[in-house]
């Protein structure tokens, strides 16, 4: 499903007919999404400082949460043939992803190479063209919270 | 606690000298993602409403959660030869 139209079933009255269920929040998907950042919270910091293998979570989206996606999606397909019941729903997994791509850049490098960068992602590439920087002129105390101003820019050349 | 590290003589991981940063560690990360939700708030409406952007990070999940059809038991999405290719190059190379 495209996700405008999923964004859109998001946005329609709730007594609207939807395949989507509106009750997203369940204690069994917040459960496993719990366990799943216990899991990488437990091995980005081993591969990360430790094995110095590959960048765990700092590519975007997380190949850590993906992985872990992929597994619970396959094990959801297989639990879904035996017991209907037990089975997540599309509203549950993607809490589950949401909860994981959350959680994961806490633990490792993402924090710092992937999240915090993010805060000033819509300032830097706002352009005239993009018409961000009228919306975000309102909000002036953010602006020049989060980039340099030009008199700064000036200031830190001639020091 | 430093010389722990180096030589491995920690039975117990000291939990009284980790509590403070990991407090401090929790209040700087629900600070920073509640400023997030401060700036999706302010761009929401620039981002989904004029711009349209498609969230790429979000069509591979949506794609893997996808509803099979009927008479599937997996979507169209695992059914994708290329899709176990890529999994097997991951897993196994």
């Amino acid at each position: 499903m495209p996700l405008q139209n999923w964004i859109s079933h998001l946005m329609r009255n709730k007594n609207d007919s939807s395949d989507i269920n509106p009750k997203s929040f369940t204690w069994k998907a917040a459960l496993i999404g719990a366990a799943i950042i216990g899991i990488i919270s437990y091995l980005c910091p081993i591969i990360e400082q430790y094995e110095w293998e590959i960048d765990y979570t700092i590519p975007a989206p997380p190949v850590s949460v993906m992985f872990f996606f992929f597994l619970v999606v396959i094990i959801n397909a297989l639990l879904h043939k035996s017991s209907a019941r037990l089975s997540l729903n599309l509203s549950e997994l993607l809490l589950i992803y949401a909860m994981t791509m959350v959680g994961a850049p806490l633990c490792s490098f993402g924090l710092v190479q992937f999240l915090i960068p993010t805060m000033v992602g819509p300032i830097h590439f706002a352009t005239a063209e993009n018409m961000r920087t009228g919306l975000l002129r309102k909000h002036s105390g953010v602006r020049i919270f989060c980039v340099i101003s030009p008199i700064g820019l000036v200031r830190g050349i001639r020091a | 606690m430093i010389d722990g590290f180096y030589t491995g003589g920690w039975d117990d991981i000291p939990w009284g000298a980790w509590i403070k940063p990991l407090l401090i560690w929790c209040v700087f990360a629900l600070v920073l993602y509640f400023v997030l939700l401060c700036i999706c708030a302010m761009i929401r409406k620039q981002w989904v409403e004029r711009e349209r952007l498609t969230f790429r990070i979000l069509e591979t999940p949506l794609a893997m959660a996808e509803e099979p059809k009927s008479g599937y038991s997996l979507n169209s999405f695992f059914r994708n030869k290329m899709t176990w290719i890529g999994f097997s190059m991951c897993i196994f190379c």
